[in-house]
């Protein structure tokens, strides 16, 4: 069986057993929506819920019964390869710089408010491009401070989307 | 006729031509991006549509899908990589034209072929869309609880991967479907007495997290795309050429307006068959593979043709049957348009204002798709970091600017990270994005039909149209089941063969 199977079988054990979860604690949420007298005697808020919780939990367990009789099925015996541990190694890189992403998005929306919005965009746009490769230099500058400003325009000046001015527009009366 | 005039006078006003050469310019910017599909294009301009009038909006989404098409067969004429998943076939030939320094000629024939696919595209919506709408006048609550189960059940198993994961999805999107305030009690439903959820978790931050989000973790860990070298112009085809490819455009137009009202199969299928019969059919099939000048004409007319045909189950019966129509549903219904006979009646404007903007972005697409062709060869040529700050950038601004709240912004990153999740475990997108959309007409018409029966689900057997999308449906399901367990059997007599 191929490195790439092995893996995809890994990947569906994990996101059905996270799918499993998800369907009981759905199931736990949807058994304590309460009842209103609103309705009478027709179908509660909870139905569909309860419903999809237990589809969820049915898909769920079909795959992870599914995945775990063809892992069973492998060799298990069978020690990766060097190759593989490099592909490996590679694929928890790739998590790894999207994760770098996540985290940059989450830093945006904690300055958003306190910094204004051109100066996180600045930052932003800067992170971003520094952490995808881009090296540190005037051009990078200059493309941030130039599209956090192109942006204001287009939200602030023509859409009239207010946007947070921060600390500093507090400073400067906004 | 009267849908024809209808179109016609609209394509006279201002906003409508505005939204369709707007859209069309960016949707081939966006589609000649590596890794911006017509669906991401689309969703980074949703947020935008928010304060449009509904017939603009619209517009610029669907003339965006239109130009997003020939936009990827930019990259993949010029550096043998496919702008979208339609263009890959296109690649084949028109990079073998490039290498022979017919590049310029191998984006003419793809322009033209385009423009030829979209005018057969929407003259089948035109025909086609509205009688099948009318269906839809004897439809009972019943009725629209089945056609949602249908919609979602015939996309979930036809949707890449296995048909559990497409189950497992579409049941997700019905949850999140769920959150908010219940609109028949009262009552709350996973709000986690956050005031921001009572409403609900809008679609547009679903989609924008799912599609835009979740497409720039993923490149986050790719290397940059090769660069284009020197200048290429466009060159439109002669009329001897016309002719010559006129049978490959064909082909490619008729399986696509097929393929475009199939749900789940969309412009890459489309492209890679009209690609297949269109070698089958040529006097010259050898030349096919080596810059055979059918074989870009034949898969650009086919995805184009997808473009305006898929419209025609999601404008009809609001069933999407691709990630860029259920966009443009997503765009539908922000503006309050239910999909359907009501949609024709109550808000022609808008459905006729769509043909009007389609036959102008026609025009557009053959005077943008010429003009826009040196900047969009130099947007692709900077590097691709900066690109993905700019988008970064302008997603979370185009959502910030949708209710001025913090809060949507963490719910695009969320889904961001559900669909990386998604696509690192090849889970498919549709069915959730689809669920989503289609939850509350699946619960609100479940719950109006029992109160109709007085609780007995005997009513969703004895309406007949609900019965036969029932049964269509379970049909799906067993030929789905059927396919998969003959896949698996071949697969283990060819290990065993193997062996």
């Amino acid at each position: 069986m191929s490195s790439e199977t092995r893996r995809q079988l890994n990947r569906d054990g994990i996101a059905s057993a996270a799918a499993l979860c998800l369907a009981g604690l759905y199931w736990v949420g949807a058994e304590n929506i309460p009842r209103s007298s609103l309705i009478g005697n027709g179908i509660g808020a909870d139905a569909i819920p309860v419903s999809l919780a237990v589809a969820l939990a049915i898909f769920s367990s079909i795959l992870l019964i599914r995945t775990l009789i063809l892992r069973f099925r492998l060799d298990a015996a069978e020690a990766p390869t060097d190759e593989e541990r490099q592909e490996r190694r590679e694929i928890w890189r790739r998590h790894a710089r999207a994760a770098g992403m996540v985290a940059i998005g989450l830093v945006f929306l904690l300055i958003l408010e306190p910094v204004g919005y051109v100066l996180s965009t600045i930052a932003l746009a800067f992170a971003t491009a520094v952490y995808n490769g881009q090296s540190v230099n005037v051009r990078v500058v200059a493309f941030a401070v130039g599209l956090a400003v192109l942006f204001y325009g287009l939200f602030a000046g023509v859409l009239h989307i207010p946007l947070p001015t921060g600390v500093f527009g507090g400073l400067l009366g906004h | 006729m009267e849908a024809l005039s209808l179109a016609l006078e609209s394509m006279g006003s201002w906003q409508i031509i505005v939204a369709a050469f707007g859209g069309v310019a960016w949707g081939i910017v966006g589609g000649a991006l590596p890794g911006i599909s017509p669906s991401i294009a689309m969703a980074l301009l949703l947020p935008f549509t928010y304060g449009m009038a509904p017939a603009p909006s619209i517009i610029l989404l669907a003339s965006t899908y239109v130009g997003a098409e020939f936009g990827g067969s930019i990259p993949a004429i010029l550096i043998n990589t496919p702008g979208t998943n339609a263009a890959a076939a296109t690649v084949i030939d028109g990079y073998a034209l490039q290498k022979q320094g017919r590049g310029g000629e191998a984006l003419g024939i793809s322009l033209t072929c385009g423009i030829f696919g979209t005018i057969v595209g929407i003259f089948l919506l035109m025909t086609v869309t509205e009688p099948l709408a009318n269906v839809a006048l004897f439809f009972t609550p019943a009725s629209y609880f089945s056609l949602g189960i249908l919609g979602i059940s015939v996309i979930a198993t036809l949707s890449e991967g296995n048909m559990v994961k497409g189950m497992m999805t579409a049941t997700m999107g019905l949850m999140i479907a769920t959150i908010g305030t219940d609109p028949f009690s009262g009552v709350n439903r996973f709000t986690f007495d956050l005031p921001e959820l009572l409403d609900g978790i809008p679609y547009i931050l679903i989609m924008v997290g799912i599609y835009a989000i979740a497409e720039l973790y993923v490149q986050a860990g790719k290397s940059n795309w090769e660069q284009p070298s020197g200048r290429v112009k466009i060159k439109l085809p002669s009329l001897r050429t016309c002719r010559r490819i006129l049978p490959a455009a064909s082909i490619g137009s008729g399986i696509g307006a097929f393929e475009g009202v199939m749900p789940g199969a969309g412009g890459t299928i489309a492209a890679f068959m009209s690609y297949s019969e269109a070698r089958r059919w040529s006097k010259t099939p050898e030349e096919f593979g080596h810059g055979a000048l059918e074989g870009v004409a034949a898969p650009e007319s086919a995805n184009n043709t997808v473009s305006c045909t898929a419209l025609i189950p999601t404008l009809s019966l609001g069933i999407p049957g691709s990630n860029s129509t259920a966009i443009l549903l997503g765009g539908l219904m922000l503006h309050g348009l239910v999909p359907g006979p009501l949609l024709f009646q109550q808000n022609g404007d808008v459905v006729y204002g769509l043909y009007g903007g389609l036959m102008v972005a026609v025009v557009a697409l053959f005077i943008v798709g010429k003009m826009v062709m040196t900047p969009c060869l130099w947007i692709v040529s900077q590097p691709r970091p900066l690109l993905m700050a700019g988008i970064f950038a302008l997603v979370f601004s185009g959502v910030y600017s949708i209710h001025n709240d913090i809060f949507d912004l963490y719910i695009v990153i969320g889904a961001g990270v559900l669909g990386y999740f998604l696509k690192v475990a090849k889970f498919p997108f549709l069915p959730l994005v689809l669920g989503v959309i289609l939850g509350y007409m699946i619960e609100s018409n479940y719950r109006r039909a029992l109160l109709m029966s007085g609780n007995d689900h005997g009513i969703f057997l004895e309406d007949p149209f609900s019965l036969a999308m029932l049964s269509l449906a379970v049909l799906f399901i067993i030929l789905s089941l059927g396919r998969n367990w003959y896949q698996a059997r071949k697969k283990a007599a060819q290990a065993a063969l193997e062996a």
